[in-house]
């Protein structure tokens, strides 16, 4: 009897689609350090412009000074102050990455459950992903930079394309994974209509393993658009972005080593940082 | 406890075992178990699931799971406290002195590895040479039975039916010679024909090699058939204890009356043949139904099978695992493709299942799944599953809820189910709830596929006697399916046998069980474990 009361509580926590479920991995260690990071960061950058009410852009003729009271991070060679530039820079990278991740997300999701429509569409797709997945990250975005030319949208487009194939690939395997499974057998006896079968019966499945797969993303997002900007074909200077002071530091190195090394580490940090929240929501969706 | 002259061989005293639970619970599941067996006798450990049966055997064989442990007690076998031995004496006497036969032969054996080198290694890891193992596995294969034993051997686990496998983790745990087999629930995974020869095989074993058995079982009828002492365990405790003949007969614990009441007696008078037989509501003929693909090369799984059913009247069909009775059921319903015959609703023609047909269907057929738990959507409320059918069905627009409420009155839930979800519920109330879905859309012909298969025995009669209310009530028809013939018996009018995809006997229930026809129904008939055998030969005992 106690038994059998404890395996139910066990596996209707599984099947419960209550958030708290989800928010429980902000309480173990690496979700609440992971949490705290993405927290201050962002906040950091959404009060960018109220921290910093001057602007990025403000030039002295302090240029490629080290650490000090004034300048934190030290200048670049114009005299802008870093830490300055460096949030900025954040908010950049931050905004691309948290609208293109979603939206990869939610257009593979689509893609991978379009073979609900017909098993041959699904199969294309899946084929379609795959050709995707041949190329890396970072040439796919050079593709892309070579036919719009360099800026912000072609990083967000990369980070949304090579998010595709992971998102799509998810979805299918839950796809396939509920489509036998009796309660969609119910639904389709009763007569329920296969949108809403889909959109009630099987599309919530796939919940757990894109949050998941989202935090994992972001990191990956990180770099992409990182990546780009370091060899100068992402967002444009004098628009600073993580990326754009690491391309401009890598000049100075010898001379004004802070200049790389602060936004690279706060690029590291928030890269740890979706690591971090990537495992927790892992290890919490997994747990049985 | 029957009076053996010499001393037990396992006495097991107040045993007692909890689990630990979240921060700092714990929760007994053994309370204070005692019990004997004598060598070469088969004591019948039986209650329902969550009685702590299981946790017992494993208890005596020191397997349990790392957050059980032994409280209290002891376990004496052969004199030795099995709590108190070290770990290596402990796996010695595994195997060796005492084996283990597990529910499911299918996961038990590695699917690998040739059966004969799966029976050798036991023997080798109790120190039998390659030549004696070898020898020794052919003699075990042909004592249990297997035919051909040198090409058994060679076999792989998937090449075996269900039977075979068991018969070859029977094999396994015997080939050590040990004087105690622990079984639980031996044959709970297997088809009642192959049941009775395992339970054959088992009371041989005892008869042939004197060795001692625990056998778990829910199942009343099989402790009827094969034990000479039976345990009653319900929450932890024992019950109720005694040699068979009497506890089947003159049960002291309401708990064991509970249970054998329960269970559908197999001389009890039948529904006898229903009132109603106008109605023609569905009609198949000649259905045939192929798996895997519409092209050559896929399996028959119904081969031409017709039937009707009409309003009011319960239409039984029994058969055993893979004979196709849940392909013709999805046939039905339109989840399976017709590969030819007819399905017809009053008449007009749905094999094809196109759009249409499908809502017509849909109107009037409903579907009750096995799994109550695996057919309601996990993440729904129950009024939302409600509320879908409902919707589907277009019989309600304005009222849903209230529609719900009337729904789980119907089938004896409170209302303030309705906001809860399928895991907050138990296994037979989450079968009403997908009996209420089933009513939703007002049909007139429910499909039962195993309704009843998945729930404890007293929670089936609940579910049986609520069926039987909701016909006579709505005039509904039935088609039941089961592979329980004695389920089978208690609630239909009519019964057909199915085997490999055809049916083989069809007629009245009295006519089909009173004088089968057919062998196949003969042999099915009479390899269910029937308690009329013990109460049968305490009688004669006793004259």
């Amino acid at each position: 009897m106690t038994t059998s009361m404890t395996v139910a509580k066990r596996s209707g926590m599984r099947g419960s689609p209550s958030l708290r479920r989800y928010l429980g991995a902000f309480r173990t260690p690496k979700g609440v350090i992971g949490a705290a990071i993405v927290v201050v960061l962002g906040l950091a950058a959404l009060l960018a412009p109220v921290i910093f009410p001057a602007g990025p852009d403000v030039q002295s003729r302090d240029a490629l000074l080290g650490i000090s009271w004034e300048h934190p991070f030290g200048t670049d060679e114009f005299g802008r102050d870093l830490l300055t530039r460096s949030i900025f820079g954040l908010r950049i990278d931050l905004l691309i990455i948290l609208t293109a991740v979603p939206i990869s997300m939610v257009l593979g999701t689509l893609l991978g459950l379009s073979g609900a429509i017909s098993e041959r569409l699904g199969d294309i797709v899946q084929r379609g992903l795959d050709v995707i997945v041949g190329f890396p990250g970072l040439i796919l975005g050079i593709c892309i930079v070579v036919v719009l030319g360099a800026g912000w949208f072609p990083i967000f487009l990369t980070i949304v394309i090579t998010g595709l194939p992971s998102a799509g690939r998810l979805s299918r395997a839950v796809l396939l994974r509920e489509r036998d499974r009796e309660h969609v057998l119910a639904a389709r006896v009763l007569g329920v209509p296969n949108w809403k079968i889909l959109l009630r019966h099987i599309a919530p499945f796939t919940v757990e393993s894109m949050l998941v797969n989202a935090a994992v993303w972001m990191v990956i997002g990180v770099y992409i658009g990182a990546g780009l900007s370091i060899v100068g074909l992402g967002v444009q200077p004098p628009t600073p972005s993580l990326g754009v002071l690491l391309n401009g530091g890598m000049r100075y190195i010898y001379q004004a080593p802070n200049y790389v090394l602060f936004p690279a580490l706060i690029l590291v940090l928030i890269a740890v940082a979706f690591g971090f929240v990537a495992d927790a929501l892992n290890e919490t969706a997994n747990k049985r | 406890m029957i009076g053996t002259p010499e001393a037990p061989l396992l006495q097991a005293r107040n045993l007692s075992v909890g689990f630990a639970g979240d921060r700092g619970a714990f929760t007994t599941v053994v309370d204070d178990v005692s019990f004997d067996i004598a060598a070469g006798g088969i004591l019948g450990v039986v209650g329902e699931s969550g009685s702590g049966k299981s946790v017992t055997a494993r208890a005596v064989l020191r397997m349990l799971a790392p957050s059980a442990s032994v409280t209290n007690g002891s376990v004496l076998f052969r004199g030795e406290n099995l709590l108190e031995v070290s770990e290596a004496r402990m796996r010695s006497l595994r195997g060796r002195e005492m084996a283990m036969v597990f529910q499911d032969p299918q996961s038990t054996l590695n699917p690998v590895i040739r059966i004969g080198q799966q029976i050798e290694e036991v023997l080798r890891i109790h120190g039998a040479d390659r030549t004696t193992a070898r020898r020794r596995t052919l003699e075990l294969l042909e004592q249990v039975g297997i035919a051909d034993p040198e090409r058994a051997r060679r076999r792989y686990p998937h090449e075996f039916s269900g039977g075979m496998r068991q018969r070859v983790v029977i094999a396994i745990a015997l080939a050590n010679r040990p004087s105690l087999l622990i079984a639980d629930e031996p044959t709970t995974a297997l088809d009642v024909t192959v049941q009775a020869q395992v339970l054959d095989l088992l009371r041989e074993m005892r008869k042939e090699l004197g060795i001692a058995i625990l056998l778990i079982t829910h199942d009343m009828g099989v402790v009827a058939d094969t034990c000479d002492d039976v345990l009653v365990m319900h929450r932890g405790r024992v019950v109720e204890r005694g040699p068979v003949a009497s506890v089947l007969t003159k049960p002291e614990d309401p708990y064991t009356s509970r249970l054998l009441a329960a269970i559908p007696d197999m001389s009890a008078p039948t529904r006898g043949s229903s009132s109603e037989t106008d109605g023609r509501v569905l009609e198949v003929r000649d259905l045939r139904t192929v798996l895997g693909g519409t092209r050559r090369g896929g399996h028959v799984a119904v081969d031409g099978v017709s039937l009707s059913i009409s309003r009011g009247e319960t239409l039984g069909l029994v058969g055993e695992s893979g004979c196709g009775k849940s392909s013709l059921s999805k046939t039905l319903v339109g989840l399976l493709p017709a590969a030819s015959g007819t399905i017809r609703l009053h008449g007009a023609d749905v094999t094809a299942m196109n759009a249409q047909d499908r809502r017509t269907l849909s109107d009037s057929v409903q579907y009750v799944f096995q799994d109550p738990l695996a057919s309601l959507n996990p993440r729904r409320t129950i009024a939302q599953s409600l509320a879908e059918a409902l919707e589907t069905s277009g019989t309600v627009s304005e009222e849903p809820h209230e529609r719900s409420v009337e729904l789980l009155q119907r089938v004896g839930l409170p209302p303030d189910s309705l906001d809860r979800y399928p895991y907050a519920f138990s296994g037979g109330q989450r079968q009403r709830i997908g009996i209420a879905r089933a009513l939703a859309a007002d049909p007139e012909v429910l499909i039962l596929d195993e309704p009843v298969s998945a729930l404890d025995v007293s929670i089936q009669a609940q579910v049986l006697d609520l069926l039987i209310e909701l016909q006579e009530d709505l005039g509904l028809g039935y088609l039941f399916i089961s592979h329980d013939l004695s389920v089978i018996r208690s609630i239909s009018h009519r019964v057909m046998v199915m085997r490999a995809g055809r049916i083989v006997e069809e007629g009245s229930t009295d006519d089909l069980f009173d004088d089968p026809q057919e062998p196949y129904t003969k042999e099915l008939l009479s390899s269910i474990p029937r308690l009329e055998h013990a109460r049968k030969t305490t009688r004669s005992e006793k004259r």
